[in-house]
């Protein structure tokens, strides 16, 4: 297998020249610290208060007008250190928080678990980075807020009324002939907003490869990877009177993709996606700060493989909840119950099932820097009760000066998993008796903000550990192959991230980000005898992540730097088969021009500057160095 | 076997030509041991050849990709070895790797006429591939056939139509008998024509399929049966109902057993026993379960001596594999790491 560059790019040193500045904060530089200070609080999702956790990454404040048509997998791997999964280039990407397996982490939109029901997982190159939602990436197991799913974590996607530009056009153009545009509507008057967002991407996707498995390692064209996407979202919110507002949701997505094949293999295959999500929710906020949330919402996912097998399901959600404040504490109860249909060439019959969950999350503030929360949530499906996840919490703002705040967080929770319809139903092998998946986890974290004049630093240290149990493996039964509620898991591992940004002139600021990822998550269960993957690290689990952003910001010209390392990791259980290690890094300069009323915005990007020959995937060649063209207009 | 026979004549020449000839034939690498065939996993294709010396219990893994410098990069369905070539059979990539037998350096490739390539046999001076062929939209296979080359120069002769899902293939006698994974008929191709020119009603699901002697050869059945068929009549002699049946077999010629792999499984799919059952070749109803594990998905019989049982432990396919040795009561001997997903043994 051909090596990949290692060239440790050593960047710009982060220096940290705080220890002078501490107690001055004059006038002058008050409106800048405000400002600073802002940024930070504006943008929380309403889950997270409940959540004590410090590691929240809210990708949609970092990114700039270029990252608005790449799709979701691409823009978390570029700004945290959290390792997405890609199944050969613009295919299936599945996440992997901390350790857990991609249908560990529950994907959230507007309060809908939508990870597809038959899969139990969500493909994140199909989600836009859309600028009518925000997006947060929760690691950590949460499922007393969110429910199944979230073992390894969340994301959270919620369609918020932004204040943006009223109408927006960008266009790009890329290497393999790839093509990507974005139309943005966003369009208010006293009581009606509406935000529209249109996208397509597609690309040939024929990159060049060096083909190890062939003697002289030839370059080759990779074959049978094309794909296009495309879809609407729209979200209207209306005011209803003083104290009330509906907001409806539709998200529709297509996608055509072949499947890149194994180098060498004879395989053509292609899929189809088609998503049609709808929700409305309405709020009341009531008096004495009360608010209720009544929400209804209908997931359609229909899945077509090789054009003739089908796979369909529907899911309707109805979601009562209620939230109340008082002096020192708050509480949101809730139902969320959700009806599943599920049809298609590889299930006997039509299938239904019901589930429903109840939760009561509670948050007290005894004192000014010190919040508990405790979180009690039951599920129930057709087989009786979910495992009961509780949760803990305590945030305590140990040190805090004007300038100055560092925050501690512990939590302790359970959480589990359903198993997937197809673990359930799969015709054959599908098994109704299987138990959901369950596991604890201990988490404790550190944050820090200090903010001067002129400069910003948040950093935050994790530390957690986790244990799984009754991880659901396809094992061999005979001449068919059927779910076994069969590993045990034992995961720990430590989250840093640093952030400094420095603004020098008005228009001008330098933003250096870094953040590392340790991650051992350890089988502790062995078929038999001879097998040897006991106490071994879960495959296609790498040990280490790392991920450096260098910006700077003059006026109207822009760069930003992105390198991103992922350790070696193992394809196989026993670790006996091993996938090099890598890094990729990213260019960007990118201009704006005010014309009048609007903006004109052009960017130019080398991705993989290093043409690092990588693979995520054994046998599933990546691109190497390529290039993309953005042009954006902006009224 | 036929290697064997060759080494033994051969002992007493060498013995004259040792003292006046100064080059003498050295035993290639490759020459005295276990080939395994690893067939990797279908996503990743790390299909690959493991050799194993008995005599130091000493397991290589990547063989082909040490002697040749890359990896096989496929999946590895099968190996058949004709003399000084030996194929292996690429399953998703449609190739067959000629490759020298002493030290398994690559010789030519085979890509013409092949779509999912299964098994070869040979009769004469010609290679017989069978192939599933495509998959069409209700996932049935229709198209399956076997592909017919010329030993020399390994140029396409001619494809022959077969019933659904034609595995392994015995050649005996100026015949070619090709096994049939999804239907009853066990087809007779006359190699001189190339033609089908009977057929055998046996049971659903043969797989795999060896010759006992000139005039009988047995197969396991999938739909759980052992059958023999004398090939003189062409018709079926034995046929021994066994449950779970998986198609895997290997005869004891020697001792006079037949050793095939079977699987059960409780109802709520707890557990699955895989088990090796010991059939023996004279009076078949005779047969006893001699070991039991889990995820056993191939096995060979050691031609010479002892007549041990070679077992592939696929470690359902998470890791690299486990070869593991019993004698012929189900007491373990020895064991050994092979690569992704072992499936047979080829005794050299």
């Amino acid at each position: 297998m051909t090596k990949c560059k290692v060239t440790i790019f050593c960047g710009l040193l982060l220096g940290l020249t705080l220890a002078s500045k501490t107690s001055s904060g004059q006038s002058k530089s008050d409106s800048i610290r405000t400002q600073l200070l802002d940024e930070v609080t504006i943008q929380e999702n309403r889950y997270q208060k409940y959540i004590s956790a410090n590691s929240v990454q809210h990708i949609s404040k970092e990114l700039n007008f270029t990252d608005e048509l790449k799709s979701l997998n691409t823009i978390i791997s570029e700004q945290t250190a959290i390792y997405l999964k890609n199944y050969g280039s613009g295919m299936l990407s599945t996440i992997a928080l901390r350790g857990t397996t991609s249908s560990q982490t529950a994907t959230f939109w507007n309060g809908i678990n939508i990870n597809y029901p038959f899969l139990g997982q969500f493909d994140y190159s199909l989600a836009p980075s859309s600028p009518g939602a925000h997006v947060s990436v929760i690691p950590g197991g949460s499922s007393s807020v969110f429910g199944s799913d979230a073992i390894g974590g969340s994301v959270v996607m919620e369609s918020i009324p932004h204040s943006d530009e009223k109408v927006s056009f960008t266009q790009q153009f890329g290497s393999f002939t790839t093509l990507n545009s974005s139309l943005n509507l966003n369009l208010s008057s006293a009581k009606l907003q509406s935000v529209t967002n249109i996208y397509f991407n597609s690309s040939v996707n024929n990159f060049q490869f060096d083909n190890y498995t062939k003697p002289g390692t030839p370059t080759e064209q990779q074959e049978n990877a094309t794909y296009k996407r495309g879809g609407i979202i729209q979200d209207f919110y209306y005011s209803v009177g003083k104290s009330g507002q509906i907001k409806t949701n539709l998200w529709f997505n297509y996608a055509d993709r072949e499947i890149q094949p194994a180098i060498n293999s004879a395989s053509r295959d292609t899929q189809v996606d088609k998503n049609v999500r709808v929700n409305t929710s309405y709020t009341h906020f009531g008096k004495k700060g009360s608010i209720w949330n009544f929400q209804v919402a209908n997931i359609n996912d229909q899945l077509v493989y090789n054009k003739t097998q089908e796979t369909s399901s529907n899911q309707v959600n109805t979601i009562i909840e209620n939230e109340r404040e008082f002096n020192h504490w708050s509480f949101k109860g809730g139902w969320n119950s959700r009806f599943y249909t599920l049809s298609g060439d590889n299930y006997e019959s039509q299938i239904s099932e019901f589930r429903t969950d109840l939760y009561l999350l509670s948050i007290w503030t005894p004192a000014e820097s010190l919040t508990l929360n405790l979180n009690l949530r039951q599920s129930y499906y057709p087989e009786g009760a979910a495992p009961f996840t509780p949760s803990a919490g305590i945030n305590w703002d140990f040190h805090k000066r004007e300038f100055n705040v560092i925050t501690l967080k512990s939590q302790v929770s359970r959480n589990f998993r359903y198993p997937t319809l197809n673990d359930r139903y799969w015709n054959p092998g599908g098994n109704t008796s299987i138990k959901p998946e369950d596991g604890v986890t201990f988490e404790s974290s550190l944050h820090g903000e200090s903010s001067l004049s002129d400069q910003k630093i948040n950093w935050n240290l994790t530390f957690y550990r986790t244990w799984v149990n009754n991880m659901i493996v396809w094992l061999p039964q005979g001449s068919f192959w059927s779910p076994v509620n069969y590993r045990s898991v034992d995961i720990y591992g430590l989250e840093s991230s640093i952030d400094w940004t420095f603004h020098f002139q008005k228009y001008k600021f330098l933003k250096l980000k870094g953040a590392y990822n340790y991650t051992r998550s350890i089988n502790r269960s062995a078929i038999d005898e001879f097998d040897r993957s006991e106490n071994k690290q879960l495959p296609y689990t790498p040990i280490h992540n790392l991920n450096l952003i260098q910006s700077l910001q003059i006026k109207g010209w822009g760069l930003r730097i992105i390198e991103t390392f992922t350790g070696e990791q193992y394809s196989t259980t026993d670790n006996e088969e091993i996938l090099d290690h890598y890094l990729l890094i990213n260019l960007q300069i990118n201009k704006s021009i005010a014309v009048n009323n609007f903006k004109i915005l052009a960017g130019i990007e080398i991705n993989n500057l290093l043409d690092s020959q990588y693979q995520q995937l054994r046998n599933r060649p990546m691109p190497g160095r390529n290039y993309m063209f953005t042009l954006s207009f902006k009224l | 076997m036929k290697i064997l026979q060759l080494l033994i004549l051969l002992i007493p020449i060498s013995l004259f030509t040792s003292c006046n000839n100064e080059d003498e034939v050295t035993p290639g690498k490759y020459d005295n041991g276990v080939l395994v065939v690893n067939e990797g996993n279908f996503l990743d294709a790390d299909g690959s050849v493991s050799f194993y010396n008995s005599e130091t219990a000493e397991a290589d893994q990547k063989i082909f990709e040490q002697e040749n410098g890359i990896p096989f990069s496929g999946l590895l369905q099968s190996i058949y070895v004709e003399g000084e070539l030996t194929f292996l059979v690429d399953n998703i990539g449609n190739r067959i790797e000629v490759v020298n037998s002493s030290d398994l350096k690559s010789i030519s490739i085979i890509n013409e006429g092949l779509n999912s390539p299964r098994y070869i046999t040979v009769s004469g001076s010609k290679i017989y591939v069978s192939n599933w062929g495509p998959f069409d939209e209700n996932f049935a296979l229709n198209e399956s056939f076997v592909a017919v080359y010329n030993l020399n120069g390994f140029e396409l002769l001619k494809t022959i139509p077969v019933p659904s899902g034609p595995e392994e293939l015995i050649s005996n006698g100026g015949n070619v008998f090709v096994s049939s994974l999804f239907t009853s008929t066990i087809s007779i191709i006359g190699t001189s024509s190339d033609q089908i020119n009977g057929n055998i009603e046996a049971e659903i699901g043969s797989s795999g399929m060896e010759l006992e002697n000139e005039s009988r050869f047995w197969a396991s059945c999938t739909s759980g049966r052992i059958i023999s068929i004398n090939t003189i009549e062409n018709t079926i002699e034995s046929n021994i109902p066994i449950d779970g049946l998986s198609g895997k077999l290997s005869i004891d010629i020697n001792n006079g057993y037949l050793y095939a792999l079977t699987s059960e499984f409780a109802p709520d799919f707890s557990f699955t026993d895989n088990a090796v059952v010991k059939v023996a070749l004279n009076t078949p109803s005779e047969n006893e379960t001699i070991y039991q594990g889990k995820n056993l998905y191939g096995i060979g019989v050691e031609p010479s001596g002892n007549g041990d049982i070679y077992i592939a432990n696929s470690n359902a396919f998470q890791g690299n594999g486990t070869g593991i040795i019993i004698d012929n009561s189900g007491t373990l001997i020895e064991s050994f790491s092979t690569g992704r997903g072992p499936n047979g043994f080829v005794f050299k």
